[in-house]
Order: C-alpha cells, then sequence, then structure tokens
C-alpha cells in the first residue's frame, strides 16, 4: 500500500494541488498553502475512513501531520 | 502609529515579558520591539506608501504589520486566501507596488507579485529580506492607517480604509467592554488579516499584555499552546472544532476568563457546551463589520441567558439605530460612531451607497426586542456567511458564467455542523462538470467555499415571482433532499 500516494491522489481529487505538479514529500502543506484549516480538517476525515484508523486529538500537530512524509509515518505508526 | 509606540514603551518598561506565545518560539516585547525597529528600518526608505502582507505565518503577520506601521508606511491586509488569480487582479486595481510575503509562498503567488516594484520576503528569522527595491513617495491626505480587505457586490473584495481614529476608537471600546489588562493573553486563531483577528492584536498590545497565536487545522497545537491564554476568541465554526474534545477544552481553557465570538451568531447548543465544559468562564458574543474597523455591539455576560439571537447593546462610542416605521417594526440596521471606516479603497460609488451622513449601513435586517437589543432577522441583499467570510453566490455564480462558462449553476446556503453554513449547487442543464467547478473552488476561494454537494435539476430554482434567490434555490433543494 502507498500511503503517499493516496494522500497525494486524495489532494489531486479535491483539487487541492493541480494534478501536473511535483511536490516535495518534505513540503508542509500548511505553511505552503496547501491546506487551510477546513481542508486539513477534511484530510484527517479522509485519512480516518480510509485507514480505518482512530486519530486521537492529541496527534493532531503539525509533527504528526504537516507533509505527507510524516503523513504516512503517523499512520503506520496507528495502524 | 499607537500600537508600535505602545510596544516599544513596554519594551523599555517590561523587556522580559512575552509579547507574542507560540508553538516554535516565544517572542518578549523587547525582541519584538526590535524586531520591528529593525523591519521598519528597512521598509522606511518610502513612506506613506501601500504595502500588502501575505503571510500564513502569524508571527510573521504580526511582524509586517507592526514593522509597516514603524516605517510610516500603511499596510495592506491581503485577502490571499483567495489565491493568486484573485490577488493579483486585485493588487493590480488597488495599486498596490509593494508586498511583504512569506519566502515559502512564493511560488503560490506569481502574478501577483510580478509587479511588485518594492518586495520583500520574511521566512522564521523574522527579518525582512529586501529582493526588490524603488523609491516611491506618497501623500497620505485622509490620514489612512489601514486598509483591510471584505467581500464586496462588484466580485471582489474591498478594501476598507480605517484611520487612526478609527482604530483607536474600536481598540479602547473593546479593552473597556472586556477588561483587558497587561495580565491578559488573548487568543488568535482565527485569522490575523481580518477585523477580528486585527482587533485581537491592536487590544492586547495596546493594553500591554500578549497573544498567543496557533493554528486551527492542528487541534491539539490549539489546546496546547492555548493554555496560557486568558481570552480566547473564535468565530462559531473555531467553537465548533474545539468543542468535539470535552477534556481537551476543559483543560486547555482552564485559565480562559473570557470567551469572545464574533463573525456570526453563537448557537445556543455551542454555548452550553461552553458552559458546561468551562462553567466559571463568561461568553461574551459580539457583533460588528470590517466597515466599522471591528466591533458594533456586544452582549454583556448577565444579560447573555435573554439574549440569545441578539446582537446585544452598543460598545462605547457607538450608536445604531434600525431603519423601521410605524407599519413595519423591522428594518436595515446603521451605525455610527469613531469607528466607522473612512470609506472603500477607490471606490467612491461604494462608500456613499454603505456610509450615509456618517450613518453606516449595515445591510442586516433587525428589530428591536422587548428588552430594546436588537434581533438580527436576516440580511437586506443575498449575502451569505460562511465561516467568518461574508460571500455573494449570485457573484461567484458570474463568474462561474464568465471563466468556466457554465451557465444555470445555483449556489445556495445549507445549515452544516462544523462551519454553521455551507454552500451547495443546483445545476441545471447537461453534462455536470462537476471536477471543474470543483476545482475552479478550490484555484480561487478558502476550501470551505467549494460547495459540499453539487446536484443535478430538471428545472430552474426559481420563486413564485420567477426570481433566483438564496431562498429559491434552498427551497429546491430541500424538495429533492425530501
Amino acid at each position: 500500500m502507498d500511503i503517499k500516494k493516496d494522500i497525494l491522489d486524495f489532494l489531486k481529487k479535491e483539487s487541492y494541488i493541480e494534478k501536473n505538479k511535483s511536490f516535495s514529500q518534505k513540503a508542509s502543506l500548511t505553511q505552503e498553502g496547501i491546506l487551510d484549516s477546513i481542508g486539513l480538517i477534511e484530510l484527517i476525515d479522509f485519512i480516518k475512513t480510509k485507514y480505518k484508523i482512530n486519530i486521537p486529538d492529541k496527534l493532531l500537530t503539525p509533527e504528526n501531520f504537516d507533509s505527507l512524509e510524516k503523513i504516512e509515518k503517523t499512520i503506520k505508526r496507528l495502524r | 502609529m499607537f500600537i508600535t509606540k505602545k510596544i516599544i514603551s513596554t519594551a523599555k518598561s517590561d523587556p522580559k515579558k512575552v509579547a507574542i506565545y507560540s508553538v516554535d518560539k516565544n517572542i518578549s516585547y523587547f525582541y519584538l520591539s526590535d524586531l520591528i525597529q529593525k523591519n521598519g528600518n528597512i521598509l522606511s526608505k518610502n513612506s506613506n506608501i501601500k504595502i500588502g502582507i501575505i503571510t500564513l505565518s502569524k508571527v510573521n503577520y504580526i511582524l509586517a504589520l507592526l514593522s509597516i506601521y514603524k516605517s510610516g508606511n500603511i499596510p495592506v491586509a491581503l485577502p490571499f486566501e483567495f489565491k493568486d488569480d484573485l490577488l493579483s487582479k486585485l493588487v493590480k486595481r488597488d495599486g498596490i507596488t509593494a508586498c511583504i510575503i512569506d519566502e515559502s509562498l512564493v511560488s503560490k503567488f506569481p502574478s501577483s507579485i510580478k509587479k511588485m516594484s518594492c518586495l520583500y520576503y520574511i521566512d522564521n528569522s523574522n527579518i525582512l529580506n529586501e529582493v526588490k527595491f524603488s523609491p516611491v513617495f506618497e501623500k497620505n491626505p485622509l490620514g489612512l492607517q489601514l486598509v483591510l480587505y471584505t467581500s464586496g457586490t462588484t466580485g471582489m473584495p474591498k478594501g476598507v480604509m480605517l484611520s487612526k481614529k478609527n482604530l483607536l476608537s474600536n481598540t479602547k471600546s473593546i479593552i473597556k467592554i472586556l477588561n483587558l489588562k497587561s495580565t491578559d493573553c488573548g487568543a488568535l486563531v482565527i485569522p490575523p488579516n481580518h477585523a477580528f483577528g486585527n482587533s485581537i492584536i491592536n487590544t492586547h498590545f495596546y493594553s500591554k499584555g500578549s497573544i498567543v497565536v496557533a493554528n486551527i487545522g492542528f487541534k491539539e497545537e490549539v489546546f496546547k499552546s492555548c493554555r496560557v491564554s486568558t481570552v480566547f476568541y473564535g468565530v462559531p465554526s473555531t467553537y465548533n472544532i474545539l468543542l468535539d474534545n470535552k477534556s481537551g477544552f476543559s483543560k486547555a481553557f482552564n485559565y480562559v476568563r473570557i470567551f469572545a465570538s464574533a463573525g456570526g451568531a453563537l448557537l445556543f447548543d455551542q454555548i452550553k457546551l461552553i458552559k458546561k465544559y468551562c462553567p466559571k468562564t463568561k461568553i461574551i458574543p459580539m457583533y460588528g463589520q470590517t466597515e466599522a474597523t471591528a466591533r458594533l455591539s456586544y452582549i454583556p455576560y448577565e444579560e447573555l441567558n435573554s439574549s440569545i439571537g441578539t446582537i446585544g447593546i452598543p460598545i462605547p462610542g457607538v450608536k445604531l439605530k434600525i431603519l423601521n416605521s410605524y407599519s413595519n417594526p423591522e428594518g436595515e440596521i446603521i451605525a455610527k460612531g469613531n469607528n466607522i471606516m473612512l470609506g472603500y479603497y477607490n471606490d467612491l460609488i461604494s462608500t456613499k451607497k454603505k456610509v450615509v451622513n456618517g450613518w453606516l449601513h449595515t445591510g442586516d435586517i433587525g428589530v428591536f426586542d422587548k428588552k430594546g437589543f436588537i434581533k438580527l432577522i436576516g440580511r437586506q441583499d443575498d449575502m451569505v456567511k460562511i465561516a467568518d467570510y461574508r460571500i455573494n453566490p449570485r457573484e461567484i455564480e458570474l463568474r462561474i458564467a464568465d471563466e468556466l462558462k457554465i451557465n444555470n449553476l445555483f449556489l445556495t446556503n445549507i445549515p452544516d455542523k462544523l462551519l454553521g453554513n455551507c454552500l451547495v449547487a443546483l445545476f441545471f442543464g447537461k453534462n455536470l462538470q462537476e471536477n471543474k467547478i470543483k476545482t475552479f473552488f478550490k484555484k480561487n476561494y478558502p476550501s470551505f467555499i467549494c460547495p459540499k454537494e453539487i446536484l443535478l435539476v430538471d428545472h430552474l430554482p426559481l420563486s413564485e415571482n420567477g426570481k433566483v434567490s438564496n431562498k429559491s434555490i434552498r427551497d429546491c433543494y430541500e424538495r429533492i433532499k425530501m
């Protein structure tokens, strides 16, 4: 399962990033203007449903969710 | 400028006091004062020019704002959440030729910054980096101090011109109603480039207090950072997001003495939950508009139970009236005071419609209740509020017809658990291009403006007298959903 690809597909499907644009795995989703606060909430909902995991609020920090790389690590940890 | 003077004087009397708390670092008054003087010097080669701000970092926003004030120029809080296409048209329309931008956002706004003659990057070091410069000196006959943006009726946000008198009077009134002291710390989790966020910056620095910044998308960041806050500010959706976690909410806001709200009415259920989680904390709903600098009225805490759904009483220095008649007690709410804007930037026609003989026409319809408080009934125009953005669905429909060549798409608002209100769309015709529509929204607007649903209809959503309105579209949507 390619988590990074799933997340990237979601961001493209929901038009947060353009389809043909390259995107760094380390790029900050919030600081680089990819996701605003409601966009972030949508992404978290997507992750919860897609991977059938529960994400405790205490994990909702930039360290865990602010880039593709960090998101993948967090999901792997929670599964 | 009165805020920067206050900060510099506080830095002398109490240099170690924290001015800004954030996840990464805390900034003392000494350091803040030093930064705005250094950055102010970089900007002071120009005077009285309008300098736009595009920063996602709240700390950088505050620094940019204060540094521009210090340099004798005029900050323009650009509505960059509307993305590069619209922003580039807006900076061209308003003749903004100087800009401070987060270095991490440069690639997101190529068209907007391309024609700037003065450009400054700001990064985590908080120091401005001059990228482009050319000397411009302008005069400021109106005494313009700040430009904030609001959604307008022409499809583009309008620049609201505020003077020192506007900002100072509103700052003093808010300090009075919330009884803000130097011991207070205000939580800034909403965008700082809107009137509400701007008022948090002004009031807490003017009362020599502190501010804590956090990103509402990361709930835990808010809960963790805001433990130092004594006054928490939010729009209804901010509270919705946070109230979802009872223990997080009550633990984080243990020291909060006031929950203040604006940008839409708090619902009865929200107030009930806040009271349940933090029984000792006062809840103070406020009402206002960007054109009134920020605030116009508030509900005093003692009156809260009997006054939910009203806008309360005017803040000190403001008069409120209803343009009603003997036959109809309902009418438009109008307001007067030193906080009423100088006017819309470069738009005399709209200014004359909005401010008549010194009275601000709010566009909100109200009626007096038995206690003499004003109850909100609705809007005079077709504007709707999504989160704290006032938008006109008719304008967006026109833009879609114009730019995407998609006609017969109708937008309206329906209640939403998280945002209070959200948009839905109805499409009459063949070949519904849902992806194209969604992409258009995400490219041009904040993500929550994008319609939650796009439904096909077999007739135009017209009212009985053949007109399209939010209500006629909503009626049609509800019939489909039944």
